[in-house]
Parts: structure tokens; sequence; C-alpha cells
């Protein structure tokens, strides 16, 4: 994946080959995916969590017919116990079915985990390269203009934008996404400029390659590893951050479900009504340890050599 | 070197007069203004105006934010307008408990981090690797709301070990014996998703560089593994571990508000939260300034650290290797 | 670089825990000073100058530290209202025209600072809020008190102890009316005014009461102690601790912890394990406070006057009362709260019927459904009321949104009355004199002139008010009260009344004395700790 083989040495053919170096390099691609692949399955837990957080993602899409209630309705009594009539999980503390809220919850968490963190490392990853591999003042004025974002406590920003949208998923994932990206692009700028350093990028600019494709071709694989891993733990994490904006007010508003709120509404009632709490607190902590195993199946899979026997 | 440490620690102010403005001009975008509880429900609208006049809250905002820009330039932060106390008085004392709480916070992530995820590189996929990852992960994964409150059921009401709330006792409280007691369990509370990371990220990184030729080379060579870990592999993971440490630390000093909130810890993260429900702009401008001047220093600290120890990265930043 | 992480690291956390468990080992439990009582609060107070400070939270520490005229008696819960009872006035006389108050002050009172009180000293601070010609005079105390300074014109000093209050119109109940908690014409010392001036009393509060102020931290706690040279009852108490702790679950455990012998607002439905771990469950029935929602006259869907009266036959008040709040909270059915006088405990116009309101609202039209909002305020525990109504309004066809604000968003909309597309909005609050009904349903009560927000308007009623407050006679009085209320409630349905709540408290085994009076703050001479 860091080497472009170059299947035809005669430079006078160049020319006329270029749709067969674009096939090859095709080709190089899938290899590399399948090997990747590959890598991927050898670490079990990876592949079980990836199971997991498929199913986890259909459950949530569906979550509409599957619900066996309304997750805002009253359904039972209240703070039901688990196994009690029509709620296997019991009911929270206004009668409302857990599993139903669990489910439909899920798309609001998921969505608040993975949206902020997909969008924040996109964005992170173009301006960390930028930075890290153009230097200079470019470098400067990237990351000093980060840092007045990074002076931002999350919850600062989440609380301001909170005071104009007004509190709501939206509200979440918007700051959350702004406040992120500070911390993934010094990542990357680090690990960056790290790797510029590398003899075989000193190679490929001797040898005349434009600096996109530097970038993109040499850089960009050799830093993903680490930025990998902290994002897909990011993602699981922001869940839990998300679930804090909801407890202070700021996010998913009632009657409405998310995993955090429930958390939050069921810790003034752990001793009446434990499982208010419990079920969407363990919902939360495998989901997030999901993500975890699979961004270590994910490094394993991008630089095979991590694995020393 | 000092060089860069003297052009960073000048792009300081750059970085205050952003934020700054930024915090200000986002204050003020919130609906409501604090005349409303300043003069009670039956206040007419031109005792209201007549008290905007008074602090100067009707002049145009760039006005505003000059004369505060002023003041606080020559060390005044001003006066709350909520309640009346000098802003200076409000959020230092309280900056200094959380940044005891998010230090305290940060420097038990690291241990954590730093052992528990060097030892896991040294045996991947050994049992220990797969307990310490999942245990690690599992605390990190809780939401310190809830890590909060069941540390409290059981070191506080179960085990009447440790107080569940507050930094000092209430009554004939103070001294540092009392405000470590009072510390362990949100520093707990607080270290564990930190932790979490700093865990991954560490192992994530070693096990990179421990399957990196030289270190091949190295073993071959029949140089010990202790020996090998910290002469050659920490050394190079070094940058993004120490990057990842800072970023946690200035994560922290944000994120405690959380545990702030669940034990109660007078910190400036909830003060900050009261001034922007009471639109506090003196307040918020004030808490904003301090937090943000912590993260630029606490990010030159990491620059520092990480030009000091990779020569790749001085060379990169122009200067001697 | 590893040996240098290892040793110290280590040993230094080791040492920090075992520090730590060895002094915490050393004294196992927190020791109390004697009779310190602490109360964890939800919420931050607001200013300690008697004319700003507003809030019930708030009124618990001022009306501890300053003394007006007279005061409410709070020691006497099992009466269905509070009444007056002599402060630093130790008597007083109204004229037979109902306008000329005449009080007699007690003498040889002295403030915190030793200053003297008398009737100069009473006429200075009147002037604070009254007088703009006075040097003391506050802006923005008098916008505060101008529900209770509009009533007078003019104050007079007779003699060193004797000072009068003269009116323009006859209010039998203004001098209660100046017991409520926003704006209070308490007094403070002059002589601490001189030395702190206008910007700083606030922050060095000097009264007569019987508590002095101690200190404060912002957003944290408010240290009072007792005053042993108060002119009254002195308290049992040493000090009084108002701990902020926002947090419910908090709050539970502080108290669990033994850190705060005495919480309000705990989660209900925790009060059941709190009872059986040994604490003591306080409970007034007779707050003078209700929690209701107005209707906007103005919104297009509510102007048929069928729509309101559905509504208040769909929702589910003993629901709310009994299963929600689990029984610390009782229905209200009227506009008239509980712990003032005047209040008819059996009116229920509207009992519980979703069925006749279906048929009441497809009679309006609205067979298909109909959707409304109201506007809500970001406060935890009123949610669970606000979303009963929520599914109750459902189950009848309304789709009721709830639009939640941020409080200082809110108030300051609360104020400024509803906009036409909002149907409701929701207040809970009340004076213990009926005559703040008035504020809300007034014609002239209208924003900006007061907080009728929903625009409501009947000449009927205010001349029903007009003529309660003008009488001496209670008996005469609650007659007018209860025909405006039936006006209000049954011809025009201009409000929507959930409930009362009881203020349940929930007190350590070790508070002894304490009264849960009828009123939404506590008298804290009485209590003591063991």
């Amino acid at each position: 994946m860091s080497t472009s083989a170059n299947s035809s040495l005669d430079k006078g053919r160049r020319r006329n080959t270029a749709a067969e170096l674009r096939r090859e390099n095709f080709r190089i691609m899938i290899r590399t995916l399948i090997l990747a692949w590959h890598a991927f399955a050898k670490d079990r837990a990876a592949v079980v969590a990836l199971i997991f957080l498929g199913v986890v993602v259909m459950i949530s899409i569906f979550a509409p017919y599957i619900s066996p209630y309304d997750p805002t309705d009253a359904v039972a009594k209240r703070g039901a116990p688990p196994g009690s009539t029509g709620v296997i999980l019991g009911a929270d503390l206004d009668g409302r079915d857990i599993l139903s809220r669990l489910l439909w919850g899920g798309r609001v968490s998921l969505l608040i985990g993975v949206v902020p963190t997909v969008a924040g490392t996109l964005i992170a990853i173009f301006l960390g390269l930028v930075a890290g591999y153009i230097g200079g003042w470019l470098d400067q004025v990237i990351m000093r203009i980060l840092d007045i974002f990074f002076a931002f406590p999350l919850v600062l920003m989440a609380i301001v934008v909170a005071g104009i949208l007004q509190p709501g998923v939206l509200t979440i994932i918007i700051a959350i996404t702004i406040g992120l990206i500070p911390y993934i692009t010094r990542l990357v700028r680090t690990t960056t400029v790290s790797v510029k350093q590398q003899p075989y990028i000193e190679a490929a600019r001797a040898g005349g390659a434009p600096v996109p494709t530097i970038v993109v071709r040499y850089v960009l694989p050799n830093m993903l590893a680490p930025v990998i891993v902290y994002s897909t733990t990011l993602i699981g994490l922001m869940m839990v951050v998300g679930s804090g904006l909801s407890f202070l007010g700021l996010g998913v508003q009632p009657p409405e479900a998310d995993w955090g709120i429930m958390v939050s509404e069921g810790r003034a009632v752990l001793k009446k009504a434990p499982h208010a709490t419990a079920f969407p607190g363990l919902v939360i902590v495998v989901v997030s340890l999901a993500f975890s195993f699979i961004g270590d199946g994910l490094r394993d899979a991008l630089d095979p050599r991590a694995r020393i026997r | 070197m000092s060089r860069f440490i003297a052009a960073r620690l000048l792009t300081i102010i750059p970085i205050m007069l952003g934020v700054s403005f930024f915090v200000f001009m986002l204050a003020h975008l919130a609906p409501g203004d604090v005349t409303t509880t300043l003069t009670g429900p039956y206040a007419t609208e031109e005792v209201r105006e007549q008290i905007r006049i008074k602090y100067g809250l009707n002049e145009p905002l760039m006005v505003q934010y000059g004369n505060w820009l002023g003041r606080v330039v020559q060390g005044e932060f001003g006066k709350s307008i909520a309640n009346r106390r000098l802003v200076a008085e409000l959020i230092f004392p309280k900056f200094a408990n959380t940044a005891i709480l998010a230090l305290t916070s940060a420097a038990l992530a690291y241990v954590i981090g730093l052992f528990v995820g060097i030892f896991a590189a040294s045996r991947p996929y050994s049992l220990f690797d797969r307990l310490a990852m999942s245990g690690t992960l599992l605390f990190g994964s809780i939401p310190p709301f809830w890590l909060g409150l069941l540390l409290v059921l059981l070191f506080s009401l179960t085990w009447r070990w440790l107080p569940a709330t507050g930094m000092t006792k209430i009554i004939d409280g103070g001294g540092p014996g009392d405000v470590i007691l009072h510390l362990i369990l949100p520093t707990i509370a607080a270290a564990a998703a930190p932790a979490a990371i700093i865990v991954r990220t560490v192992r994530a990184t070693m096990l990179e560089i421990l399957s990196q030729n030289y270190i091949k080379v190295a073993r071959a060579k029949g140089i010990r593994r202790n020996v090998i870990l910290r002469k050659h592999a920490l050394r190079n993971a070094l940058p993004p571990i120490a990057t990842i440490c800072g970023l946690q630390l200035g994560y922290l000093l944000g994120g405690v508000l959380f545990v702030e909130v669940i034990f109660a810890w007078p910190g400036i993260g909830s003060q900050l939260w009261a001034a922007i429900q009471a639109r506090d702009i003196p307040t918020i401008q004030g808490a904003s300034l301090i937090i943000a001047v912590s993260f630029v220093l606490v990010n030159l600290v990491v620059d520092v650290f990480n030009a000091y120890t990779d020569p790749k990265i001085r060379i990169s930043e122009g200067m001697r290797a | 670089m590893l040996k240098y992480f290892k040793k110290p690291a280590s040993f230094g956390l080791a040492a920090l825990v075992g520090a730590g468990l060895a002094l915490g080992a050393l004294d196992a439990k927190p020791a109390k000073a004697e009779g310190t009582l602490v109360w964890a609060m939800p919420a931050a107070m607001s200013l300690f100058d008697p004319l700003q400070s507003c809030g019930w939270l708030t009124k618990n520490a001022t009306h501890m530290m300053f003394d007006g005229l007279v005061e409410l008696e709070l020691g006497k819960p099992e009466k269905a209202y509070a009444t007056l009872r002599p402060a630093l006035a130790e008597s007083w006389t109204i004229s037979d025209d109902g306008l000329v108050y005449t009080f007699n002050l007690r003498k040889g009172v002295k403030f915190h600072d030793g200053s003297p009180f008398n009737a100069e000293v009473a006429s200075w601070n009147y002037d604070r809020f009254l007088n703009p010609e006075a040097p003391q005079f506050s802006k923005v105390g008098a916008a505060f008190l101008d529900f209770y300074g509009r009533w007078v014109a003019s104050t007079k000093v007779v003699d060193e102890n004797t000072f009068q209050i003269t009116l323009s119109e006859p209010n039998y109940e203004w001098l209660q009316v100046g017991q409520s908690s926003c704006g209070q014409p308490e007094m403070i010392s002059p002589v601490a005014y001189e030395k702190y001036g206008e910007e700083d009393i606030a922050l060095n509060p000097v009264g007569t009461g019987p508590f002095k102020f101690v200190k404060r931290e912002i957003d944290v706690m408010v240290v009072l102690e007792r005053n042993d040279d108060y002119y009254g009852e002195a308290p049992k108490l040493d000090r009084v601790v108002f701990r902020q702790i926002t947090d419910p679950a908090t709050r539970m455990a502080a108290l669990r912890a033994g850190e705060v012998n005495m919480i309000t607002e705990p989660t209900w439905d925790e009060i059941e394990n709190l009872v059986d771990e040994g604490f003591n469950l306080s409970m007034q029935p007779n707050v003078p406070s209700v929690w209701y929602a107005q209707f906007n006259m103005k919104n297009p869907a509510l102007k048929d006057v069928r729509v309101r009266r559905a509504i208040n036959m769909a929702v589910d008040r003993e629901f709310i009362a009994n299963e929600v709040y689990v029984g610390t909270a009782h229905s209200e059915h009227g506009i008239l709260s509980a712990g003032a006088f005047a209040y008819d405990p059996n009116y229920k116009p509207y009992p519980y019927d979703p069925e006749g309101a279906k048929t009441l609202l497809s009679e309006a039209g609205y067979a298909e459904g109909l959707e409304l909002t109201m506007e809500i305020f970001d406060y935890g525990w009123n949610e669970a009321w606000e979303k009963s109504v929520q599914r109750d309004l459902k189950k009848v066809g309304i789709t009721l949104k709830l639009q939640k604000l941020e409080w200082m968003t809110y108030l300051g909309k609360w104020l400024q009355g509803m906009q036409e597309d909002i149907a409701m909005n929701t207040m809970g609050w009340g004076w213990s004199v009926p005559y703040w009904t008035a504020h809300a349903t007034r014609c002239d009560h209208q924003p900006p002139n007061g907080i009728n927000g929903g625009w409501y308007c009947n000449e009927q009623v205010d001349a029903l008010y007009s003529k309660a407050i003008a009488t001496k006679d209670k008996n005469e009085a609650t007659g007018y009260y209860r025909e405006a209320n039936r006006i209000i409630m049954e011809e025009d349905v201009a409000f929507l009344p959930v409930f009362s709540y009881h203020n349940p408290i929930l007190l350590a085994p070790n508070v002894m004395g304490f009264v849960n009076g009828q009123e939404n703050w506590y008298d804290f001479t009485l209590p003591w700790v063991e």
C-alpha cells in the first residue's frame, strides 16, 4: 500500500500504457483491500464487534418496524421491573417501555456518535495534511486559527450553540463536530510532520512526484493508523459526551429518547428502578466497546507489520 | 529552541484576541439578556433600558468589546452583572479548583495509560493485553456522570470511606488532606475516558513502532526487551503519545464539567454554565479567557516537548538538530 | 525514559492514595459543629439586597437576615394559611378609611453592625424604593417593588418610634402582599449603605434579622450565623449553611452520606427509600402556589372556548398529583391557591372526562385532531407534569408540542406575553394572599404592565378584584374572589390549573423542630440539630 509498483520500466512506453497503469493500480488496490480484510478478520474480537455493530445499526434503521411500542407512550406501570407484562426490559419512571426507547434511542445515539466524528475526522485529515506537509506560514495560520476553537471547551461550544439554535440533536452534532476538529487535526499534523521526514518521502519527492500525489499516496496511508484508532474510539466517546450534553439539558428533549438521556433520567431513581439506568448504560458501554474493538482491528488491517508474534 | 518558544508565546496574543472576540459575539447571539432578572417582572422597558445604558449593554458590540479589551489589558476583568462580585474574584479560585481536578485526572490518566499501554504492547494479544484493553475500555466507555454515581454508591454510601460531594468538608473543612480525600472519586470518574484513549493510542503507536525494522535489528542484536522499549521504541513513540496526552489535558480542563456537576465540585465549568444561563457577559468572557489561555499554554508545552524529543520535528521547525 | 516514569509516578500515586485514606481513617465521619443545619439547594440565590432579591430560594436567606415592619408567621403549620405577625413593628393600626397604616416600632433594635433602627431609618429604607429624590433611591429596587409601592401615596415619620404609611386607595391585602419573594420592603442599615454604597451593599448584607451574614461563595454556598442580639426569639441553630447542589441525585447522595442534613426537591420516587433509611419527610399541604398553564387568548385555535374547556376536561390531575408526584402534591382546579384565604378545596368544575373532551373538540370542529404549542422552561422536575399533560391531551386528539426554553430566555418571553402561535405557557407561583391572581388576570396587567401574558381581559373580574381588596371583611372578599375564580375558570376558561406541590423536605434524623410552613420558604429560627 505504501509503494507504487510500476510495472513498466520502459520510460519510453509510459504514455501508451497509462490505461494499463491505471488498471494495474486498481488491481493493486483491490488486492490490498483483500489483504486488509484478511488481516482484520484475524482479529476475532474485531469481527465479532463488527457483526454486532452491524446488527445494532440494522436494528436502529428498522426500529420503527420492530419496536413493540411508541417510545413516548406510557404503556406500563411506572418503574415496572423487567419481565412484567408487555415490557421485557421493564418500564421507566414514566411507564414507557425501555426496550422501545432503547431501539428508537439507538438511532439518535449512534448518530451523535458517528456523524460528528466522521465529519470531524475528514475535515481534520484535510487540514492536518495541509498544515503538516506544506508547513510554513500556512501551517501556522491553520494551527493558530484552530487554537482559537481548540481553546473552547467542547461544552461551552455546545452551550452557546444551544442558546442560539434550540437545544436538540442537531445542536449537539454541530457543536461536537466543531469541537473535535482541532483535536484530530493536531494529531494528523503531528503524525504528518513525523512521516514527512521519512526517507521514502524524500525518495518520492526526488522522483518528481507532484505534491498532492505524495500526500495522498505516501503520507496519508502512513499516518492513518493512529488517526483511525483515535477516531473509532472517539465515536464511542462522543456518544458519551452527547449523553452528557443531554444530561445538561442541551440535547435530546423529553419525551424523545436517546441512550444518554435514559441514563440521565434514570440516575435519580437508581434504588427504586435500577433497570431504567442499567440497561441504557450497558448498551452505551457495549456499543462503545464495539467501536473500539473495530478500531483495533482496523489498525491491524491497515498496518500488517503491527502484528508481532 | 528558545526562539521557537518565544515565537509561539507571541502567538498567544492573537489567539486570545480571537477567542475573546469569538466568545463575545457568540454570547451576544444568545437570546434574552441579563436585565430581565436584574429588574424583576414588574420593571418597565424604560427601567430595563436604563440598566442597559448603565452597563453599556446598548452600545454597538464592537465598542463594548473594545471597552472590555481595554480594561482586561490593564488587568481589570470587571464586575459580574448578575452578582456584583469582581469577575477576577469569581473565576480565579474556581479555575484553580478545576485545574486541580483536571491535572490530577490527567496525571492519573497518563500513568494508567502509559503503563497499561506499554505493557500491553510488549505482550500483544496475550491475556493481559486483552484484559487490560477491555478493562480500560470498559471504564472509559461509561458516561462520567454514571461512573461518578456508581463510585459514590460504592465508596461513599455503602462503604463509608470517601466523601460524596464537594471539595472540602462544609463544616470545619479545608486543608490539603481534606481536599485530597474529596479529590479521589471525581478524579477517577474524570480520568476514565482519557485513560482509555491514552492506553489505546500508546498501544497502537508502540505496536507500530515495535514492528519497524530497526527494532528487529535491535532484537537480533540481543538487546534486552526493556532497553528496546525504553531507548528505541518509546522515544519514537513520544510525539503522538505526547500529543494525545496534551489533548486529553486540554479536553479535561473543559470536560470535567460533568464531573463537577455530579460531585458539586466548585469549578470554573459550572461557573461558566451558570454565567451563560444568566447571560452574565463579563463572567462569561473572563472564564472563557482563562480557560483559553490555559489551553494554549498546554499546547505550547506539548509542542515544546515534542520538539525537544523528536529531532525530526526540530528540523522541520527549522531548529538545530 | 521508562525508568523515570515507573518509580516516581507509581510511588507518588500510592502515596497520594495512602495519605488520603489515612487521613480519612483519622476522622471517619465529617464532624458536625453543634447546631449547624446544612441545606442542599437546587439552584443559585440572587442578590442579598432585600429590594432586589428575587426567588423562593433566596428568600430563605434574606428573610433570616432582614426584617420588615411585619412578617409571616411560619411556625403554625396546622392552619390553612399563614398570617402576619409583628416584626420591627410591635403593633400597627389601620385607619377606618383603610388608608393610613400607623406602625409602632420596637425600641432598642440594632442592626448587625450595631447601628440603631428607628422610624427615621424605616423611612430612609422606604425611600429607597419610593422616593426618586432621595440619594439612596434605587431605580431597580423601585421596579422590583412596584407591585407593593404602587399603592403607597406617602410615608411619614411621626416620632422616633412611630412610622406611618398612607395608601392611595384602600387595599386590605397590601400589607401581606409585601411578604412575597421578589422584592421585599425590608430594612438595611443606612450606616452600612454609606460605607459600601449602592454597588456593594448587596455583597455586605446588614439587617436586623435573627441570622447574620458570614460568607458567600457564589454558586457554592451561603453561610449565616445566629444573631445573639436579636430582639425576638433567638434561633436555636448556631449556623445555617445553604449549599448549592444542582443535581438531584447528588443532593440525595450528599444527604445519605451525611454531608447535608436537609434537602428539598428530592426525586419523588426515592422518597419512600429515603424514609425507609431513616430520614424524616416533612410536607405542607397548604403551600400558596399553583402550577398552571395559561391559555393564550390570542391564539387562533384557542379562541373557541370549547377547546379550552376540553383541555381542562382532558387532563387527569389526580394522576399527576398521586402517581407522577406520588402524593407529594394535590390537584388544583381553579386559579385560587391553597395557603391563602378564599381557597375552596372542594371547587372542581372539570372532573376528568376525556370522552366529554373529545365530544367538545369535535363540536368545535377538531375531530381530526389539533396541534398546539406550549412554551415551557428548563427546570428538571416540571417535565413530569408537562409530559403527563401531553399524554392526556394526545388521548383526546390534541398533539401538544412542548417547546422548552432555557430559563432566562423563557422568562423574557413570559414577561413579554405570548405570541399568537403559542397556545400556552406555564408558571407556578402564588402569594399568601389571593390578590396575586389579579396580577395574572387583570386587563391592565397585560404586558408590559404586568404578567398577564395570556392577554386575558374581563372587566367584571377586574371589578371583583377591586371590591375584594377594598373590604376589611375576609368573608366578603372571599365571596368576590370565588366569583372571579368561577368566571375565569367556567365562563372564560383562561387557565389550566394543574396541581399544587407540598414541598416535600427530607431531614436527617438529628434535625429537630423543623416546621414546613405555609410558604415556599422556611423559618430557620425554629429547628435545631442534635
